[in-house]
């Protein structure tokens, strides 16, 4: 399986996920997600167990094919297995299994892997904290915020579709809402940062 | 309060390059002297990159998901077990797919010689299995012209200089001019017409959207604008298998009815918030209201599975009902509920009669 790829095609691959591709994300499991399911489920897993493992392994990829910059070092494959192989590990650890098959020398083709996946861990917590206070401030904070911060519309588009009387009252509104998230957010990321 | 707001207005003019460079040196110094300042500063960076980073991931695992269940239908088409797939060590009797994989990939690559890149969202739709259509209508520069002349011969009546890029349906959802459509048929939109079926125009505006539900609330902004009271009301109970629907939608440039019934539950591979829906719908359907016999909206059509030719899907009116609360001021939702459907004992015919001034062209340019 391993040569049926030039660089060049693992290069659009990673280019066609950092843009969220479709055909690149379906392409990346037709052709890795078979090879990650057999480890998962040789090793103590199930199939949904596998499905989220390589959808954990392809966002650690995306945060590294995002940076323009970024060369791949060895095959994908290899690069995807050691991920997976690694993120399996923590989880069967966290279960309290053992990893049964042992494996070749992947981890060692693939510098900087423990970055990799610190980062990754770090990002994951941020990201499960962010998605519960989201889900606390309710609405229509989480929009409001949604539309001005990631949409970047202006305050007087905003105060048109959500039926602000003025873009003052609408600017009042967002503050207040982003205060709000910023005690909720910090409240636990701080909690979980702090030895 | 006031100076907290005002100083984290100052923070994001900062953060968003939008200050002067003396503005900058200045607002930079005072945060490098006032401890609490510089605290709120970082806060104020660190959230906003938090909620960005936030956004990206949950969008991409969506897309995820979305590729997972892609690959799913095809391996359960190759009637595989999944995980249990011989890989490249026997790889004999699967020759023939790899064939056609290196063609398609060797293909890929010269089109990326020459497309530079952009192949991998676009090529390959061919052998896409049971993907999601959604149904918004791209109006193409052939009916644009026929649209043109039509209007020439039949009408006066003072439309936009062209007509709208994409379009879909919506139909009212208060007297007072909110009606109800999809997400998706508004989205990118610089501008949006609403059409009556009389050929009046109406401009509108986005007054809700929620891209998950794929709702979107629009509200036509001439306020002098007002129908009759409304002749439906959102179902709020279950609907049965097999229950007979009907919609009205605008898959051409006038009203189309299309009779149907409930196939299954959810929606597209197993959405629980949607139904599945035997009935003939075209792109330009979405955001049609799905109807019972007794006249009650049960919910708004959003897509079709493509290949096939009569699998369609509908948002359940539930979510609907859950996004009247968010609107703003203006909206009276108890013309929608505490009601019976007036159209409730009327032949079929006269139930579309009585419906047609309430379903809506949607025209959007971008």
């Amino acid at each position: 399986m391993s040569g049926r790829y030039s660089n060049g095609t693992s290069k659009a691959l990673l280019e066609g996920l950092a843009q969220h591709g479709e055909k690149a994300l379906e392409l990346l499991y037709e052709d890795y997600f078979p090879m990650i399911s057999r480890m998962v489920i040789n090793n103590h897993g199930n199939e949904d167990d596998a499905k989220d493992l390589f959808q954990e392994t392809l966002i650690v990829l995306y945060e590294k094919a995002k940076d323009p910059a970024f060369v791949l070092e060895c095959q994908l494959k290899t690069y995807l297995y050691a991920v997976g192989r690694r993120l399996w590990l923590k989880q069967l650890h966290q279960r309290q299994k053992k990893f049964l098959v042992t494996q070749g020398n992947e981890e060692e083709m693939v510098g900087n892997l423990e970055e990799d996946l610190q980062m990754h861990w770090e990002k994951e917590g941020r990201f499960r904290i962010m998605s519960a206070s989201l889900e606390k401030l309710g609405e229509p904070c989480k929009s409001l915020l949604e539309q001005f911060y990631l949409r970047q519309l202006s305050m007087q588009q905003i105060a048109e579709k959500f039926g602000y009387t003025n873009p003052d009252n609408a600017k009042t509104q967002k503050y207040k809402c982003l205060n709000r998230l910023k005690k909720i957010f910090f409240d636990h990321y701080k909690q979980k940062g702090t030895p | 309060m006031k100076d907290l707001i005002h100083f984290l207005q100052q923070a994001d003019r900062y953060l968003d390059g939008h200050m002067a460079p003396d503005e900058r040196a200045r607002f930079e110094a005072f945060c490098g002297q006032d401890a609490e300042a510089g605290q709120l500063l970082k806060e104020q960076a660190d959230i906003r990159n938090y909620l960005v980073e936030y956004h990206d991931t949950a969008h991409l695992k969506g897309e995820l998901n979305q590729a997972y269940g892609a690959w799913k239908a095809k391996e359960s088409l190759r009637g595989q077990p999944s995980g249990e797939r011989p890989s490249a060590g026997k790889p004999v009797i699967f020759m023939k797919r790899y064939l056609w994989k290196i063609a398609g990939i060797a293909a890929a690559i010269a089109l990326l010689i020459t497309a530079g890149g952009v192949w991998l969202s676009q090529n390959y739709s061919d052998h896409k299995i049971n993907s999601y259509t959604i149904l918004r209508r791209e109006i193409d520069n052939i009916k644009r012209s026929q649209n043109s002349l039509m209007n020439d011969i039949h009408s006066k009546k003072a439309a936009p200089a062209n007509p709208g890029q994409y379009g879909g349906t919506g139909f009212a959802i208060s007297s007072a001019g909110f009606i109800a459509t999809n997400a998706h048929v508004v989205a990118g939109a610089d501008s949006i017409y609403v059409e009556t079926a009389g050929g009046e125009s109406l401009k509108a505006s986005i007054v809700y959207q929620d891209t998950h539900s794929d709702l979107a609330i629009l509200k036509v902004m001439d306020s002098t604008f007002s129908l009759p009271a409304l002749p439906y009301d959102l179902r709020k109970t279950a609907v049965p298998l097999g229950d007979e629907v009907y919609t009205l939608g605008y898959p051409r440039n006038e009203i189309v009815y299309g009779k149907g019934y409930v196939s299954a539950e959810t929606g597209f591979r197993g959405d629980s918030d949607s139904y599945q829906i035997s009935i003939p719908v075209n792109p330009g359907n979405s955001g049609g209201p799905l109807i019972d016999t007794r006249g009650q909206v049960l919910g708004i059509i959003t897509g079709k599975q493509s290949p096939s030719d009569d699998i369609a899907f509908a948002v359940k009116s539930s979510f609907l009902l859950d996004m009247l609360d968010s609107l703003p001021k203006g909206f009276n939702k108890n013309a929608l509920l505490h009601k019976q459907s007036s159209l409730q004992h009327l032949s079929r015919v006269d139930q579309i009669k009585k419906l047609q001034p309430f379903v809506f062209m949607v025209k959007v340019y971008n």
